[in-house]
């Protein structure tokens, strides 16, 4: 299977300076593109599309591949260091990242963002190039019944998010619920619960939604609080001298490993997830969140500790390379990144199928080789803009509240391009802005509303195919018997840590009385 | 602050200008050639999806060469939402004097049939041009009995097959099943991909491709039953397919194809609308960049000029609304 | 981490999860009883689910997750953030809200720069920036580097760059 000559070729078409600037110039755009919010791999990638053109293969795929590594990572710059996800990928990497910034540990966690990002990448990648045959077979098992399962695995899995105040937790799941059916019917195709507005018959878009509960809520909230603190005559006590000041923490390797298992689990879920058309990587992040803080109790996930920054960006980094399995293996694009790679394979006259492997060769070695190589890329220019972003982040309040909530409002125009996705963002914020002084966690809504809508899709399908038999068509495999049990297992576990961690909550009353207030679980 | 600021701008600058400054020496800088009264400045040229998708790169492909051809450039403009007729509805509400073209697809039209009460009646548009089409192809796996027409229909006859695809590709596979007059469960998905793996793994019966999906799936894997359209594959896409692929007209049935319109507001003027398409013409048959650029993105100009695209329109709607009511 | 109960309940009933569960609850009622008087509600589709169904079960949960919130164990706790909220923060939230909301608005007709600019300096004197020159250059400059990012990267912002220079 193996063909060295191949692989020679390929490394001289990757390792030219040509190849290379390309790559350079691609992971640069990305981290600083990602950065901005609103901005993703897709919007991107479209604006370099007539680039690509005037470029050979591996100038295009350098360009292409770097971007979107680069995207990934960049996302978690600005949720770490503003609390505003770049992309929704990394929102689930607010709940710690941005709470070690407000500790003062920012740089802290962009270094642990940034590491678990290439780890969970690289490792990833690995897996693709050794097994993507087989990845790609396992994945074809998954029908509808068996996605069905496996969404609702994941709804049981996230009980997790839904933090100590049950009913909360699962109010906020089921707003999410609610709004991902605004749209329409994913059978017929008829509107519904679009309250009459024609604009919302493609439903809330994800970005806008994003950007509202997570960044412009949290914006909202400090404005109000420095509106106080300037009546009652504070002043800014920051310098802006501060900025320019070297003194700032590190992240030791001892810490990086520390954090072994989370970037397992994200490297476990993210390949998974990744490899399965139509997930996403908000999905492998927020999965990987929730499973890393149920399984690591100790670890405290959600009080600003590296194990959730490096948990939630290794699940969405890990999906970078599985994305591209079914792309490879049979020629689906399985993301619509994927799509875009796919493009720039097709610009230069290659047709994504089983056959590239056969007739191109060297093409395929040569994209191997640039996932890797885009790691390294990343890890270099990620570190710099990382640093940077966390002295921007370091701005007094004042301007940096102002700031976000302009990049809040023209991010949130400019994904789409979409005027009422303004709207959208702004709702979101005043209904985010609500839930945080209510207490009411916003992870569990992200995940209804990402999951709830594919579940139904999948679950109506299995039914409409089986000719409307339930049992038959939702149990129609032992892989669909095994998800079952699996999700109810999960449901029976959970209850049970549920209940001895309230026997441990209660035993530790006193020492809890005052603990760092947490985002994620309160 | 001042001194990040500078360090900021010049950082992402120096990145992006060498981009920049390539893009610009992509654009053709040919001076403007318009000697009539149309156009006088630049057309507004409207996508009503999302930057990144198929609609969006042929826009842009083709506004390369729109400054050389039109005198003028395209300012490109993505208006996504409501299914796709957001768009539409406003270029309904500009002024109807040939400045602001859209490029629609099967999506919005089905929109608009599909609502009880759509922003746009999907008759309301002077269609100047179809650049290309879509041919929704049925793929059958190579060892099944529906791998051929006989087979299909022998196994349909007996019960209902299931058939995965995207709406707009399983209504040009019902306007055959109906008159065929077969049964089948059509089972709507809202992207390629997972139709793609579900009929991969065996969950479905059959599938509903365009003739790029299906160059992954087939030989190895699939088999075209039938070209569902009524223009056949260009040759060397039909050759990778495995060769003869039956079209719907070799058993007498009326095919269905799915064009790409770029059309106006209803009221633009005809000598207008019909400028626009003859320099279209020449700008996708003619020029030397744009349709070897199309041609490199797997993309096919299929080209058909004002006023026969504009008359085809009506007919393809009243086709679409039929085969939309099959579905159900 | 939940509240503590704030034993004293200086805030009285209204402010308790009980009552915000059961505010909440209310207003799932009423929209509920909107949304199944719509013609659409009841459509059936091609799989025999009326149309209606999803939304309704997301309404349903809400509704039975908004009453556990009025009789479960923390039913008579005071959430912190909402003992301290004045109904001022919330008048502040709408209005920063309908600020963020008038700076797109006017971004069509003024071009981009200019209410971006003057967005930031308000909002950044409004939240204790002095001295106002300070505020204002910053506002400026900012508004100039967010102009070039997007410029440079070819992104489509609503209205031109400036007022009257399309």
């Amino acid at each position: 299977m193996f063909q060295p000559d191949a692989f020679i070729e390929a490394l001289y078409l990757v390792l030219n300076w040509n190849t290379l600037m390309w790559l350079t110039i691609g992971v640069f755009v990305g981290v600083g593109l990602g950065a901005i919010p609103g901005l993703t791999t897709s919007t991107g990638v479209a604006l370099m599309l007539p680039l690509t053109f005037t470029l050979d293969i591996t100038g295009a795929l350098g360009l292409v591949i770097g971007l979107y590594k680069g995207a990934l990572f960049g996302g978690s710059i600005s949720a770490i260091s503003f609390a505003t996800p770049g992309a929704p990928d990394s929102a689930a990497t607010v709940f710690d990242g941005y709470r070690m910034t407000q500790k003062g540990q920012g740089r802290k966690a962009l270094l642990t963002s940034l590491y678990s990002s290439v780890t969970a990448d690289s490792l990833s990648d690995v897996l693709v190039i050794l097994i993507a045959p087989m990845m790609a077979l396992a994945a074809l098992q998954f029908g509808p019944a068996e996605r069905t399962w496996l969404m609702v695995v994941a709804i049981a899995l996230l009980g997790a998010l839904s933090g100590k105040h049950v009913a909360k937790g699962l109010f906020a799941a089921a707003i999410g619920l609610y709004i991902g059916t605004i749209g329409s019917d994913p059978m017929g195709g008829a509107s519904r619960n679009t309250f009459g507005l024609a604009w919302l018959r493609d439903g809330i878009s994800l970005v806008p939604l994003i950007i509202g509960l997570f960044a412009m809520s949290r914006m909202l909230e400090q404005a109000v609080e420095l509106i106080h603190e300037s009546r009652l005559g504070h002043k800014v006590e920051r310098k802006m001298n501060d900025l320019f000041s070297n003194k700032e923490d590190t992240l030791t390797f001892r810490e990086y490993l520390s954090n072994w298992r989370e970037m397992s689990i994200g490297l476990g879920v993210g390949s998974f997830v990744g490899m399965l058309p139509g997930l996403g990587a908000t999905v492998a992040s927020f999965l990987a969140y929730g499973i890393a803080k149920r399984l690591l109790p100790h670890k405290r996930l959600g009080t600003g500790v590296m194990g959730g920054v490096a948990a939630a960006e290794s699940g969405n980094n890990a999906t970078a390379g599985p994305t591209l399995v079914p792309l490879l293996a049979f020629g689906i694009p399985g993301s619509a990144t994927a799509a875009l790679i796919g493009g720039a394979l097709l610009l230069q006259g290659i047709t994504p199928s089983p056959r590239m492997f056969e007739l191109h060769a060297d093409v395929i070695y040569a994209l191997f080789t640039i996932l890797i190589l885009a790691n390294l890329f990343n890890l270099v220019i990620g570190r710099g803009f990382a640093f940077f972003y966390a002295k921007l982040g370091g701005l007094p309040k004042p301007v940096l509240v102002p700031t976000i909530m302009v990049l809040a409002v023209i991010g949130s125009f400019a994904t789409q391009g979409n005027p009422y996705d303004v709207g959208v963002m702004l709702f979101f914020g005043f209904v985010g802005f609500f839930m945080r002084r209510f207490g009411i966690p916003e992870a569990p809504l992200i995940i209804t509303f990402l999951i709830a809508p594919m579940l139904e899709e999948s679950m109506r399908r299995a039914v409409l195919i089986s000719g409307g038999d339930w049992l038959g068509g939702l149990l129609n495999s032992p892989l669909s018997l095994i998800l079952m049990g699996l999700a109810v297992l999960v449901l029976v576990l959970s209850y049970r840590m549920r209940f001895s961690e309230r026997l441990e909550a209660m035993a530790h009353e006193q020492d809890s009385q005052g603990a760092a207030d947490d985002d994620a679980t309160r | 602050m001042p001194a990040y600021a500078t360090r900021f701008s010049s950082l992402l600058r120096s990145g992006l200008l060498a981009l920049a400054a390539s893009c610009l020496a992509l654009s053709p800088m040919a001076q403007a050639d318009g000697h009539g009264d149309w156009p006088e400045r630049d057309i507004d040229f409207i996508i009503p999806f999302g930057a990144g998708g198929g609609s969006d790169a042929w826009a842009r492909t083709i506004s390369t060469g729109a400054q050389e051809h039109f005198g003028v450039g395209w300012n490109l403009q993505n208006r996504p939402g409501a299914g796709a007729t957001l768009a539409w509805e406003y270029l309904l509400d500009q002024p109807a004097d040939g400045y602001t073209a859209m490029l629609s697809s099967p999506t919005p039209v089905m929109t608009a049939l599909m609502e009880d009460d759509p922003l746009v009646d999907p008759l309301d548009f002077k269609a100047a041009a179809y650049i290309s089409a879509f041919r929704s192809l049925i793929v059958a796996s190579n060892d099944s009995p529906m791998a051929d027409w006989d087979g299909l229909k022998a196994a349909a006859e007996d019960s209902p097959v299931v058939i995965a695809g995207t709406n707009a590709l399983l209504a040009g596979v019902a306007n055959i099943f109906d008159q065929a007059g077969l049964e089948a469960v059509y089972v709507p998905y809202s992207s390629t991909g997972e139709a793609v793996s579900d009929f991969l793994g065996g969950h479905v019966d059959l599938l509903a491709a365009t003739a790029s999906t299906a160059l992954g799936i087939v030989p190895e894997r699939g088999t075209v039953v039938m070209n569902t359209s009524d223009i056949a594959l260009p040759e060397d896409v039909e050759e990778q397919l495995g060769g003869n692929v039956p079209i719907a007209a070799d058993f007498d049935f009326e095919g269905m194809r799915f064009p790409r319109p770029i059309g106006f507001h209803p009221d633009t003027p005809d000598a207008v609308v019909a400028e626009f398409s003859r320099r279209l013409e020449t700008l996708l048959t003619e020029d030397e960049s744009v349709p070897a650029m199309l041609d490199r993105m797997g993309e096919e100009v299929i080209f058909m000029g004002f006023p026969e695209a504009n008359e085809d329109y009506v007919r393809l709607v009243e086709r679409m609304r039929t085969a939309i009511e099959l579905l159900d | 981490m939940q509240r503590k109960p704030s034993r004293r309940a200086p805030a009285g009933w209204w402010r308790t999860n009980q009552a915000l569960g059961l505010g909440i609850a209310i207003a799932v009622a009423v929209l509920f009883a909107y949304l199944w008087q719509q013609d659409w509600y009841h459509r059936e589709q091609r799989d025999g689910f009326i149309l209606g169904f999803f939304p309704g079960l997301g309404l349903a949960a809400m509704l039975v997750t908004a009453l556990a919130l009025t009789l479960d164990r923390w039913r008579h706790t005071v959430v912190e953030e909402i003992a301290t909220l004045d109904w001022r923060d919330l008048l502040w939230a709408v209005v920063l809200s309908a600020a963020a909301l008038s700076l797109y608005a006017l971004m069509e007709p003024l071009g981009m720069l200019l209410p971006i600019a003057l967005f930031l300096a308000l909002m950044m004197l409004l939240l204790g920036l002095r001295p106002w020159y300070l505020a204002a250059g910053l506002a400026a400059a900012i508004a100039l580097i967010i102009l070039a990012v997007f410029t440079l990267l070819g992104i489509r912002l609503p209205g031109a760059f400036l007022p009257l220079l399309i």
